[in-house]
């Protein structure tokens, strides 16, 4: 199921990276704790309903198949799992300590985790670095504990962690995600975090590794970053980043990255503090995302410019091959959102070319004399000849080397017939699987009571985006990826 | 320690928060960075004898550790195109400068007055990514336009031609109906040597060279500020 869209590893110079690998060896090992724990502790477990102790208890036992230790001084057990009282009565190691405690008695519980060489842990409690300079002490007081035997610490003011691939839900996420996905995401906000996530599962998306790391006091983006671009089971990787810490140590771990899987990232926080004071007119014209936005340049990170960007343009990175160029092939039966998704695909850097003479007849032959085999095809609203019209145009496409890119328009009446969604789906994946590699995106205009209908494509791993804005955009992002790979002698999709 | 980095340190130590131009010049010449033919000069006389051998017509600035925005300062006189309007300048930089209290006078520089297309280069430094490198089309192209491309510094090769095409005013780069264009390998080598020394040079808070004038022969850098922080 991964095959599809990964790109060729590729034999990397001796480079500052690789260098910065030997060092983070530990610290790789260390990360892997917090995502595939032999032995979670969950301290400040709770037996009563709506405390967040429960919360997480209940999450630890839904799915997780390793050994638990609830701590929680005053019970026997928690969710059917024995308690101990502390840290130090724990009889065996701990890989994972997940911490809801009030924030004052972090810093003794680090202390014991550091005792009893416990190798991670997350920090769920807020009340740290984010809330003042007392807080920060706190902060500052729990990572002196955690250095001294090298804990690795996510959060604090965090919304925890999922490894859903073995069921570890260590956040206070509702529910576990299901297996078998290969997306991971960095993300530093929790609650918007989560929300892009659990949206993305609503599209059908699967994930592998989930990171929300909060004030980020002893964990760095690059250092997750690094785990996730040499983590077998992560294909695609998110990141919904505020701020980005080390950036020389990010651009460079990034730039090898993005040479053999993608990384997407949304930056919040664009617009704020551009205007400083400044004695060249270079600082002057240079405002606080210019270096963001150079540094995933050049480093190949897909920016997506919001949240929803960013879903989309995972999803149709994890479900469809990469294109190997821009050039895009529209089949619609509406000739206004055509024309519309024309433009916008032209302002996104995509090209809409004039469909080839043999091409242009054998649609021709197909759809109504007044109908246009131009591209975009325009089939016009010939409602009982659908599924034979997409399912043959869509087939003619893929065939042709016309076009690198098809997009369909489910616009209304063809979004409401399942037949149709249903014929889309099957010849975009028997193409797929005769070995035409050629990505498929659904521009999707229709509505409520068509949204099951979507699921017929999405469960198929075609993806959905709705209207033509996002269509262009999430399309347009992933062809300058393309760009970016073949200017760096990668060709994409070039294995298998 | 390298010239560059005695210059800077000298700076540094004398309070400055920049260098002087002829102090840029040095160091940028010790990257390979071309700058146009200059001289400086503490008399008349020698300022009508460079710019005779510069070749006319110049361009003459007043040097003072305590000037940093030249053209706001009436520090700055272009297209001087004789030896009498040579000493002329001299004398009127020379009085405007030293009527403003506090302000010591280096020399008068003298460069060429140089043809082609204006590029900018210019420089910040992240907080978090370090040296971020700016180039475009100047004069105008980047007053109204904004027509400019940035990347952190060290750049590869790639990423100075991936700048170049980011360029609106890529094609007159190339050389557009007719127009000289500029000498691309020239360009490139000279946004790499920037690059090193920027990545070197620690230092070096921000840096404005503007104009850089690109020819069919090269490129020339014709005026520059580093800011030191």
């Amino acid at each position: 199921m991964s095959g599809r869209g990964s790109i060729p590893k590729r034999s990397l110079s001796a480079s500052s990276s690789s260098e910065m690998k030997e060092v983070n060896g530990l610290e790789h090992e260390r990360i892997d704790a917090i995502f595939n724990p032999k032995s979670v502790a969950l301290v400040g477990a709770s037996s009563k309903a709506g405390k967040m102790g429960n919360v997480f208890a209940k999450n630890l036992v839904d799915g997780y198949q390793g050994t638990i230790y609830m701590v929680n001084p005053k019970d026997d057990e928690v969710e059917g799992v024995k308690a101990f009282p502390d840290i130090k009565s724990i009889p065996g190691p701990i890989d994972l300590a997940v911490i809801v405690v009030p924030a004052p008695a972090v810093p003794p519980i680090m202390e014991d985790l550091s005792e009893v060489g416990a190798k991670s842990a997350v920090v769920i409690t807020a009340g740290f670095g984010e809330a003042g300079p007392e807080g920060k002490a706190l902060q500052d007081k729990m990572m002196e504990s955690a250095r001294k035997t090298g804990i690795k610490v996510v959060g604090p003011n965090c919304f925890g962690i999922y490894n859903c691939n073995i069921g570890l839900n260590a956040s206070m996420g509702i529910g576990t995600p299901p297996k078998g996905g290969d997306i991971s995401f960095l993300t530093q906000s929790g609650a918007y975090g989560m929300a892009i996530f659990t949206f993305a599962m609503d599209h059908h998306m699967k994930f592998a590794k989930i990171m929300a790391h909060g004030n980020k006091a002893g964990i760095d983006d690059f250092e997750v970053l690094d785990y996730f671009g040499d983590d077998e089971e992560t294909k695609v990787i998110c990141l919904f980043l505020e701020s980005v810490d080390k950036g020389r140590e990010f651009l460079e771990v990034a730039k090898t990255i993005s040479l053999r899987k993608p990384i997407v990232a949304t930056k919040t926080g664009r617009t704020a503090g551009a205007a400083r004071a400044a004695a060249s007119h270079t600082a002057a014209m240079t405002g606080s995302f210019t270096a963001y936005e150079a540094a995933f340049k050049q480093s190949g990170i897909i920016f997506a410019r919001n949240g929803m960007d960013l879903v989309n343009i995972a999803k149709g990175l994890d479900w469809q091959p990469l294109p190997r160029g821009n050039r895009i092939g529209i089949i619609t039966n509406s000739g206004g959102t055509g024309v519309e998704l024309v433009d916008l695909c032209e302002e996104n850097g995509l090209i809409v070319p004039e469909l080839s003479p043999e091409i242009r007849d054998e649609v021709a032959s197909l759809i109504p004399p007044y109908a246009s085999a131009r591209n975009p095809i325009d089939m016009t609203p010939v409602w009982p000849k659908f599924v034979e019209l997409y399912s043959k145009c869509i087939r003619i496409l893929y065939e042709s080397d016309d076009v690198d890119i098809i997009v369909p328009i489910l616009l209304q009446r063809a979004a409401l017939m399942p037949e149709v969604c249903q014929a889309v789906a099957d010849t975009v994946n028997d193409c797929l699987s005769e070995g035409m590699k050629k990505p498929t995106y659904v521009c999707w205009v229709a509505t409520k009571n068509a949204l099951g209908n979507m699921d017929i494509l999405q469960e198929k791993r075609i993806p959905c985006f709705d209207w033509p804005e996002r269509t262009a955009r999430a399309i347009g992002s992933i062809a300058q990826y393309t760009r970016f790979l073949k200017s760096r002698g990668v060709e994409p999709g070039g294995e298998e | 320690m390298s010239k560059a980095t005695e210059i800077i340190t000298k700076a540094k130590n004398e309070g400055r928060t920049f260098v002087t131009e002829p102090e840029a010049y040095a160091i940028l010449e010790e990257y390979g960075v071309k700058v146009a033919p200059w001289a400086l000069c503490d008399s008349a006389k020698t300022a009508v004898e460079e710019a005779d051998r510069i070749g006319y017509p110049v361009v003459m600035k007043v040097v003072s550790p305590q000037i940093v925005h030249k053209t706001e300062f009436g520090a700055v006189k272009v297209n001087i195109s004789s030896p009498q309007k040579v000493e002329e300048a001299y004398f009127q930089l020379m009085g405007s400068a030293l009527d403003h209290e506090g302000v010591e006078v280096t020399g008068i520089l003298v460069s060429k007055m140089l043809k082609g297309l204006e590029i900018i280069v210019g420089s910040t430094r992240d907080p978090q990514f370090g040296p971020l490198l700016m180039f475009g089309l100047g004069g105008v192209f980047v007053e109204v336009f904004k027509d400019v491309s940035y990347r952190i510094a060290p750049l590869e090769e790639i990423d100075v031609d991936e700048m170049l095409s980011e360029l609106k005013g890529n094609k007159l780069i190339h050389g557009f109906r007719g127009m000289e264009g500029v000498n691309i390998e020239d360009l490139k080598r000279v946004l790499i040597s920037i690059s090193t020394l920027l990545t070197d040079l620690q230092d070096i808070a921000e840096m404005d060279l503007n104009p850089i004038f690109g020819n069919s022969t090269g490129v020339r850098v014709a005026d520059a500020r580093i800011i030191l922080g």
